[in-house]
């Protein structure tokens, strides 16, 4: 058909934000992303919105309750709790993003071709992973933390590592089973190659539980994170942690309990946030549970 | 059939067979088959005969475990797709041979919109994609879908059966192709869309002068569509030629009964449809003479001792039965 001349006709582009208007509609997804919002910009807005500096020592008020000068009190160091949650909440998300990320690219990448290469690749990739989930996560992380020492590079190598399997499983298993059904036969046919089934008609058939996945794992990622901190193998102070600043308040609990509210009121919110968008985002995003218009 | 045409296809001597665990299958054996330019080539034969093997071999689209015999050509316009490289075939894929498949429900990729799919494949073209998405819209329309420009936003989901068909054929003829492959394409859908399509796949292929090579297991659509008719049976080709003079006077018992079974032609009123006693012979292990031999009514001493080769009953009509020889 390349010698006809295309008619004129008026093209209606597809409606590009259908879906984000529908997550709206959907009050437990619209709670999700607010909270989602809430963290994200907070933590970008960290320099702005902090009444002190994170970093400032201040004894003489140590360990105070919430005033209107320190909004969650101070720690043990009189440093102003706000501005240190604030802060903490960068590292956390630059921590649950950037490992997130590259373990789902990572793993979608690595799934894809076990499950639409050849089968010897598929078999060394699997016992790949497989050794890799053998391992406990937190043996792995003490182990690797004892190696190279703690910081964020080393918890973000640990998170990559130890989620990137739970990944690639399941592209793969995504694949195997769109890979045999008759609408690649019907793109093999009329003559796109291996790279364009892969990533014009796999991707957008296996990424969507990915997706959900990888929404659920931040949290569990932030935890992680948080974990590590709290038992002192994570970020190094003076850089704040919410880890670093339950454990803090673990230490001085009998002295005020302000510490430990402000370390554990934003993980339930993260964990609240992303886990209700997660599970909005799963129907909005699926055509096949779409109703129609 | 006095005017000779050109031939698109040319298929000699193809054999396929496919390795499992239980032994080999021959699944096709020694098929030869021409289909001349312009002309539509029906394919007609019984579940399990070998009809989407002989179609697959020619877009190379077979199983990981098939083996096509050495001695096996698939000439398209001169070319040896046997031969081809990757790169070579998916050249022909889509351009020069393209397919529709059985089940519409299942042969459109559902997460993907309509006009995303249908410009996807148009990647080999050097245009915009506005000027796509316009080629996409006018395909559409040439299939008969009502708001074409509207609904190429829409999800394979919002169509029904029909109409997805109707896109399928589309998209195949979209690259203008020379040979169009249909695998039963009407299967799935109800009589009255059956008629409709079968219609539409006939001005289209004649609108842009394309050959088809068209699979059924419906006499009565073969006898409507095609020029000429290819009978398989158990991976073999046992009669071919120009539908009239086959449908008429066939000569292969299997035809015959084939013919019978039919319940559009059958005239009187009885409580059973009649059917071909017997099954198909283990394609592992075969019997040693005529492939049909051990259901075939007719059969006599030659049939059980060596297999038949294929002998002429005039020009456009051979039989692969030992009875034509005979005669």
């Amino acid at each position: 058909m390349t010698d006809t001349t295309p008619s004129d006709v008026a093209i209606r582009r597809e409606p590009r934000f259908a879906w984000f208007r529908q997550l709206l509609r959907d009050p437990l997804g619209c709670f999700g992303l607010v909270l989602v919002l809430l963290i994200i910009f907070s933590a970008i807005g960290a320099d702005l919105i902090a009444p002190h500096d994170y970093k400032a020592l201040d004894v003489k008020s140590r360990l105070a309750g919430p005033s209107w000068d320190h909004l969650l009190g101070t720690d043990n160091l009189g440093r102003d709790t706000f501005s240190r949650i604030l802060h903490g909440g960068q590292i956390a998300l630059y921590v649950a993003l950037v490992s997130v990320g590259s373990s789902l690219l990572l793993g979608l990448v690595l799934g894809m071709l076990a499950g639409y290469g050849p089968t010897w690749l598929d078999n060394l990739l699997m016992w790949f992973f497989d050794s890799v989930r053998a391992f406990p996560v937190i043996m792995f992380a003490l182990a690797v933390i004892t190696v190279v020492g703690p910081s964020l590079e080393t918890i973000i190598f640990v998170v990559i590592v130890t989620t990137t399997p739970g990944y690639a499983r399941i592209a793969r298993a995504s694949t195997l089973a769109t890979k045999n059904t008759e609408f690649i036969l019907a793109e093999r046919s009329l003559g796109a190659g291996v790279p364009r089934i892969m990533f014009s008609h796999l991707v957008p058939n296996i990424v969507q539980p990915l997706l959900i996945l990888a929404s659920m794992d931040i949290p569990v990622v932030i935890t992680i994170e948080a974990g590590l901190s709290f038992l002192g193998l994570g970020v190094k102070p003076p850089t704040p942690s919410w880890g670093s600043i339950l454990n803090d308040g673990y230490g001085f609990i009998r002295n005020t309990p302000w510490l430990v509210i402000a370390g554990g009121i934003p993980l339930i919110i993260t964990t609240l946030g992303f886990t209700f968008l997660g599970e909005a985002l799963r129907d909005v995003l699926d055509p096949k549970l779409k109703k129609e218009r | 059939m006095n005017n000779r045409h050109d031939t698109v296809l040319e298929v000699r001597d193809l054999s396929v067979d496919f390795l499992t665990g239980r032994g080999t299958v021959r699944a096709l054996r020694h098929v030869d088959l021409t289909v001349p330019d312009n002309r539509i080539v029906g394919i007609v034969g019984e579940s399990g005969c070998g009809k989407s093997t002989l179609i697959n071999s020619v877009l190379r689209l077979l199983a990981d475990n098939a083996v096509v015999a050495k001695s096996s050509s698939v000439v398209f316009k001169g070319r040896d797709v046997l031969a081809m490289s990757p790169a070579d075939l998916r050249g022909i894929r889509g351009q020069e041979i393209s397919m529709v498949f059985q089940d519409p429900m299942t042969a459109l990729n559902p997460v993907i919109s309509i006009g995303t799919q249908m410009t996807d494949i148009l990647y080999r073209l050097d245009m915009s994609m506005a000027d796509k998405r316009r080629l996409a819209a006018d395909m559409l329309g040439q299939v008969g879908i009502p708001d074409p420009a509207r609904r190429l936003a829409d999800y394979p989901h919002q169509f029904s059966g029909g109409m997805r068909q109707r896109i399928c054929i589309a998209m195949a003829l979209m690259m203008n192709p020379g040979l169009l492959i249909a695998d039963e394409p009407t299967t799935a859908l109800d009589v009255t869309l059956e008629a409709q399509i079968i219609h539409l796949m006939k001005d289209l292929c004649a609108r842009f002068g394309c050959s088809m090579l068209f699979v059924s297991h419906n006499l009565g659509l073969i006898a409507e569509l095609c020029d000429e008719v290819v009978v398989m049976y158990a991976g073999e080709v046992v009669e071919q030629g120009e539908v009239h003079d086959l449908f008429h006077r066939a000569q292969h018992p299997y035809t015959r009964m084939l013919l019978d079974c039919d319940p559009a032609r059958i005239e009187e009123k009885r409580r059973d449809l009649p059917t071909i006693s017997g099954s198909v012979p283990d394609l592992i292990d075969l019997p040693r003479g005529c492939i049909f031999a051990p259901r075939c009514p007719e059969r006599y001493a030659p049939c059980s001792d060596s297999a038949p080769a294929t002998y002429d009953v005039n020009a456009v009509h051979q039989v692969r039965c030992f009875k034509v020889r005979d005669a």
